[in-house]
Formats: structure tokens, sequence, C-alpha cells
């Protein structure tokens, strides 16, 4: 190949070489395994993302929780009922800690308006000063015994006394409102 | 003759970097020019792969970036309910209505349909394969002792399983009927391990088809049909909502356009429509 053909050819044959193994990655999750949807695709590294959360508030900034931290405050057992949108009922126990201990202890002032919790998800929920003081509101890693499902991250509320759509999992942030 | 080979060289570097860029957003609309929309909405929408189709068209056209959220419809309501969301695409009719009495939704039109459908494993224990009367082979089902399995999450689809088990007059409890808890794409794979029947949408359904060894047992039931609304949050209640950015994407969503997209969706790839437009 003459000196000139070369130093066209080889450049752009890596050129090419490198564009078709890019656009050819990150397609299948595998020989023989069934594909994820895309909303499960979503929550790859939710369940790592969850362990720590972030508590703002106009006051000054908290610092961030992480799991471990908060498994150490006291645990509780709060018998529930979880009322679903189409009104079915759910009993049981879940255990955790109290939401009120642990914004406590990272030293949030009361009283406050409300607790914006957002959810990794991008889900928001909204719980009023009075709900998050209530001693069966709770952040809970267990449901009758068992690990709550590793979908709903390492912790989710509990919000003993309202329906199930203020029972938040997936949460990475809680933003106090005055 | 050196410096034209290098030029040569560059130009296709270019090419194939310009090749390789993802169009996310479009680039006659500087970025920030764009407000944020946030649009509350299900799994079975973004899972179909509707949703991510959707938001690119009208990102092309609109002056929006539009955060999409995908949570049951329960959830995408509540959202709404507390000014989280701007728009909210749902499937759950009944939640729908009492949202708009409320007075939580300034609009609501219905928008696109599919249907449930209950699959089942190949040799069928209950026997309810061509059955066109859900509530029929849900007794069936719950008769023979064969597995079903429920989403149990308060989806739509799981309030959808919940209607049928009520017109066939029976509340399902036993050792034969369990909860997965978790997402459709789960709930099927579960279902196929356990060898149970499944309620399911059909978009989501046909995504996973080919890696399942599940099939239709009942499809047809008029009282199956999923029908997807989009609701405009009530700007009187909410003052800070987009309800600008919300009207132009209720809006898009019955343009021509949009509904070639929505109609043919799926064809390509699958062979058939996973949704119908809403006459």
């Amino acid at each position: 190949m003459s000196g000139m053909r070369r130093h066209i050819f080889l450049p752009a044959a890596l050129v090419t070489m490198a564009f078709l193994l890019a656009s050819s990655c990150g397609c299948g999750e595998g020989e023989g395994r069934p594909p994820l949807l895309e909303s499960e695709k979503r929550l790859e590294g939710m369940y790592e993302e969850c362990r720590t959360i972030a508590i703002s508030d106009p006051l000054g900034q908290h610092p961030d929780i992480d799991i471990e931290e908060i498994r150490r405050y006291e645990n509780v057992d709060v018998e529930a009922v979880l009322v679903r949108s189409n009104g079915m009922e759910k009993p049981g126990v879940w255990t955790g800690v109290r939401l009120r201990d642990v914004l406590r202890g990272q030293g949030v002032e009361e009283p406050f308006v409300e607790i914006r919790i957002e959810a990794w998800d991008g889900y928001v929920a909204r719980i009023s000063y009075e709900m998050a003081m209530r001693p069966d509101t709770i952040l809970a890693w267990a449901e009758d015994g068992a690990p709550i499902p590793r979908e709903q991250g390492p912790v989710r509320l509990v919000v003993g006394s309202e329906d199930g759509f203020y029972w938040i999992h997936r949460i990475v942030r809680m933003a106090i409102e005055r | 003759m050196r410096k034209r080979a290098v030029l040569l060289v560059a130009l296709l570097v270019a090419a194939a970097v310009s090749l390789g860029v993802c169009g996310c957003g479009s680039p006659s609309i500087p970025e920030g020019e764009r407000s944020e929309l946030i649009l509350a909405t299900t799994t079975s929408v973004l899972d179909s792969g509707l949703l991510d189709a959707l938001i690119e068209r009208f990102e092309k056209s609109h002056p929006y970036r539009v955060k999409a959220v995908a949570v049951g419809s329960g959830a995408a309501l509540l959202m709404a309910r507390q000014g989280e969301a701007d728009v909210t695409i749902t499937h759950e009719p009944k939640a729908e209505v009492e949202f708009m009495q409320a007075g939580f939704g300034e609009s609501r039109r219905e928008v696109m349909h599919n249907d449930f459908i209950i699959v089942g494993p190949s040799d069928d224990p209950a026997g309810i394969r061509g059955m066109a009367d859900a509530a029929e082979a849900f007794t069936r089902i719950s008769r023979s002792g064969a597995s079903f399995l429920s989403r149990g999450d308060a989806s739509g689809t799981h309030a959808m399983e919940l209607s049928v088990w009520e017109r066939a007059g029976i509340l399902p409890a036993g050792d034969w009927y369990r909860e997965s808890g978790q997402g459709m794409g789960y709930t099927l794979r579960l279902a196929e391990e356990e060898g149970a029947y499944t309620l399911s949408d059909r978009a989501t359904f046909v995504v996973l088809d080919e890696a399942l060894d599940l099939e239709v047992m009942v499809e047809g039931d008029p009282g199956l049909l999923n029908v997807y609304s989009v609701i405009v949050t009530n700007p009187a209640l909410f003052p800070d909502a987009n309800v600008e950015g919300a009207r132009e994407f209720a809006a898009f969503l019955f343009e021509k356009g949009t509904g070639d997209l929505i109609r043919d969706f799926g064809v390509d790839r699958y062979g058939r429509h996973l949704f119908y437009l809403c006459e």
C-alpha cells in the first residue's frame, strides 16, 4: 500500500470500527435472560443511591443520614393497615424507627409546616408536621419480619394514620418546609 | 497530499462522531428557553416505549423539558393532588373521575386504549383458554385451585384485576392466590416461574412476550378495556403549576401526527398495535 493510501485507510478503518463498536454497546441483557422493562432498567443503582437520605431545611442544611445510622435509633414495630387506592386493605407489622426521632436526631427544629419527601423515581409525597410526629410514622425496613422488597429501596415510609399514597419508598430526600 | 489525507481523516472522524451523538432535545429550541413540565404517568406507558417517543416528539416543537415520573395511576394522581405534577396520563377511570369531581383537574380527555389480558402457562390447568368472559375465567381459576399471581400493588392493573374478582363475586384468598407486590415485568416473570395465571396490560406483555413462556388465555372482554386519559392540573388550586405547558401537552396528544405515532407504535417491532386511539 502506498504511503498516502496508508495515511487515509488505516485511520478511517479505525474510526469506522470504533463507531460500529460504540453504536452496538449497551444492548441486550445477555443470552438466555429475559429482557428488563424500561422501568426496571431505570432502577439500576437505585438501591445504593437510596441508602443515603438528604435532609434540607430553610433554616440550614442538616447532615445526610445513611441507612446504618437510621437503624441505630430505637427500633419499633408498628401494626398498621396499608390502604390502597382501590380501597383494599393490607394489615401488617412494619419494623423501623420513628421519623420524629430521626428528624430530632438530625437537628430539625420544630415545629415546621410539612415535609416534602422525594423518591428516587421522582415521586413526591407531602406529609404534615402532625403526621410526621406521630409515633406510628416510621422509616421501615421490614414487613412482617421480612425485609421489604428490594424494589422499594432500603427503607420506606409507613404512615399508620394515612392511606398508602403517603407510604413512600425509595426515599432520597426529605425537604422541611416552613 | 499529506495535508489532504489528514483533512479527509478529520472529516471522517467528525462524521462518525456526529452520527454517534444521540439527539437529545431539539437543536432548534435552546435549553435555556425550555421550562420544566412534570408529567406523572404509569409504568405501562413507559415500558411500552411510547412515553419516550411522545416526549421526544413533543420536545422537538415545544419549549419544555418534560420530567416524566412513572409510578402507579393512583400515585400519579396523588402527585397532581399535591401540586407536584402539571399533567398526568393514567389508566384508572374511577380514580380520575373522583379526582376531577374533587376539583383537582382542569380537564380530562381520553387519549388511547388497549386492553388487559389474562395470561397463563401453556398447559392451562384451569381450562380457560379462548374464553371471552374474564369473570368466568377467574371463577374457573379459583375453583380449579390453579395459581393466580396478583400485582397487589394498587396499580391500575391491580385495580382492574380486583374489579374482575368483584364481578365474579369472589374474594380471592388461599394458597393459590398470591401477590407479587411489584411491577408488571417482575410479576410476569414470576408467573412464568410458578406456572401461574396473571392479568397484564397487553402492551407490556407484548414487549416481553418472546422471552416468556406464557400465553394469552383470555382476551376481548369489554370489561378489560384499558383507557388512558390525560388530565391537566387545575391552576386555580396550584398557581405554580406549568399549566400552559400542561395544556400544550394535552393538545399535542390529539394532533394528527401524534395520533399516527400512537396508533402505529410497536407495529414495526412487534408486528401488532400496542395502543388504539380513543375516538
